[in-house]
């Protein structure tokens, strides 16, 4: 099989080569667009693409259009995030090969290949049968094997860059959900906005990162991030929710973690189902006393 | 100016139901509606008319049956023309089949200056269906957009992904689909929703759009619920004592993750 990757950054090199291996992989490729990132990948793929160039759904059918006349990949695989979902899709109508996203794992039967993905807002999983060829989305769980070096050659496109689109990176605040241990996340029980202080207190004391949930973000501009469906979804070791109800399109954010453990006054909160420790009672007698307890320690 | 607009109807997925003892959804309980962001996409488009003029037209792809509501709902929010594709078991059509019948209508009954989606269904949530509009149109395109903008005939559209935000500018024809940022959508009144019931769609057939090729489906071996074990220790905190209880609680588990 030979299979080719849209490599958002060099975080997913790990996914696509755990993929990979499941897929019985004999050949890799990757398309990336920028020459930080092709450098720091073509260690570990056979051959790297590289458009020089801010993503564009454009320069992203260029792209496809050109390598997909070099070389027919028999299974490509992209990120489940938003340019992955977006250049996935173009490949999809550039090609007409079935595509799932939301992918978590694929089982081998014989010559068929048996797909899992989420669906329903993450709250059920659908296995799908696929016979070679075909695309996928993946998600990216936290997959330790190290990638086999490869050491391919960087082959550079001759593709017009997109002038017409600009970009402005997120801040860098240090408060990265994505990586962070430890998740500390504010619902809509928390009454006001002064009390977010509390949550970035505990985030900070346990060295870990702190979220909200969407309404918070969208409706009340407390943050410009959030986790679930349409925001973030991460995978720390520990999830930690206060006044979270947990709707399915948050918890599809949060499914990743460990351990989750919800302080809320609601004890029917969808979020009690799907908790390691539900605490049913007041966040605001609860997480002051967690900071103080943990201030004891340091 | 000529717009469509994609719709699909979905599950509901705020009341999915599951069967207790297999796992397997119960989905004939579970109501069928037209997503937020599907009603977004209907939004942005009537706004694009209000304010440049032109047509506002929908499509969908299943059965009278069950689609009918949807149909005078997007009717009801002030659509000018609807229309449906009836294909047997339209919910086992793949993602590349619903984009093709999509191009397919595109490229018989427009051409259309934009083609406006909703950025994800609210079941399947692939997100899949606008790209690949796009690339069987080899229109222009920008997806999952929070923000619309038009400035001297060039439209310019904001959206935010996991990296930043990226500013498209693009000039029609083109592919877009919206998040629910966008806007809010309108609730139609009582008047609209009778003035919508005196409304007719066109149906059609795959076979009237020239549709060849026959249409691929998803082999789906099972679907269950997929829950991650969870050790669902409950504590319930009334008095002091048992706050003390839930925060040594939090603790211990801080610690067994290696937290602390």
């Amino acid at each position: 099989m030979n299979i080719f990757c849209f490599i958002e950054d060099s975080s997913w090199v790990p996914v696509f080569e755990h993929f990979y291996k499941l897929l019985s992989g004999t050949e890799l490729s990757g398309l990336t667009l920028s020459k930080e990132i092709a450098m720091e990948v073509a260690k570990y793929f056979d051959k790297t693409y590289l458009l020089n160039s801010t993503y564009s759904p454009r320069i992203i059918m260029d792209a496809f259009k050109y390598i997909l006349n070099q070389a027919k990949p028999q299974i490509a695989l992209f990120p489940s995030t938003n340019k992955g979902r977006a250049a996935a899709g173009i490949y999809m109508g550039l090609t007409g090969l079935p595509l799932y996203t939301d992918v978590y794992s694929v089982d081998v039967e014989g010559n068929k290949f048996l797909v899992n993905r989420l669906v329903y807002g993450g709250t059920a999983s659908a296995t799908i049968s696929v016979e070679s060829d075909f695309a996928l989305a993946v998600l990216k769980g936290s997959y330790k094997e190290k990638p086999q070096s490869r050491f391919g050659e960087i082959v550079p496109l001759d593709i017009e860059p997109d002038y017409t689109v600009q970009f402005k990176a997120r801040e860098v605040s240090g408060n990265d959900p994505s990586s962070a241990d430890i998740v500390v996340v504010a619902g809509r029980g928390i009454k006001k906005r002064e009390d977010m202080k509390l949550i970035e207190e505990l985030a900070g004391l346990t060295g870990g990162a702190w979220s909200v949930t969407r309404p918070l973000a969208a409706d009340y501009r407390w943050a410009d991030q959030w986790i679930g469906i349409s925001g973030l979804t991460v995978s720390p070791k520990v999830y930690i929710a206060f006044g979270v109800s947990g709707q399915p399109h948050h918890l599809m954010g949060a499914r990743g973690a460990k351990y989750i453990i919800a302080v809320n006054t609601d004890r029917e909160a969808p979020i009690f189902e799907e908790s390691d420790l539900g605490i049913v009672g007041d966040l605001y007698k609860v997480l002051p006393r967690l900071i103080d307890k943990l201030k004891e320690k340091v | 100016m000529k717009i469509l607009v994609p719709i699909k109807l979905s599950y509901d997925i705020n009341q999915m139901k599951y069967d207790e003892r297999t796992g397997e959804p119960i989905l004939d309980a579970v109501p069928m509606i037209m997503g937020d962001m599907d009603r977004c996409a209907i939004e942005a488009a009537l706004r694009l008319k209000e304010s440049l003029g032109g047509t506002v037209e929908f499509l969908s792809i299943g059965s009278r049956d069950t689609h009918n509501k949807m149909m005078m709902d997007a009717y009801a929010m002030g659509c000018d023309k609807g229309y449906l594709i009836e294909v047997d078991n339209y919910k086992e059509l793949n993602a590349y089949s619903v984009a093709y019948l999509i191009s397919k209508f595109a490229e018989k009954y427009g051409p259309y200056d934009i083609i406006i989606l909703g950025n994800t269904s609210q079941d399947t949530h692939s997100s899949i269906v606008p790209p690949a509009v796009s690339s069987l149109l080899s229109y222009s395109s920008a997806f999952g957009i929070d923000k619309i903008n038009v400035e001297d005939g060039e439209y310019v559209f904001e959206a935010t992904y996991e990296d930043g935000i990226y500013v498209f500018k693009l000039r029609p024809p083109m592919v877009i689909s919206v998040t629910t940022e966008a806007n809010t959508p309108r609730i139609p009144t009582l008047k609209d929703i009778l003035r919508a019931k005196r409304m007719k769609y066109d149906i059609l057939k795959p076979s009237d759009l020239d549709v060849e090729l026959e249409l691929a489906r998803v082999n789906i071996s099972s679907i269950k619920r997929f829950a991650t074990p969870r050790r669902g220790e409950m504590i319930e905190v009334d008095s002091d004592e048992d706050v003390e209880k839930a925060v040594d609680r939090i603790v211990e588990l801080l610690k067994e993750a290696e937290i602390i």
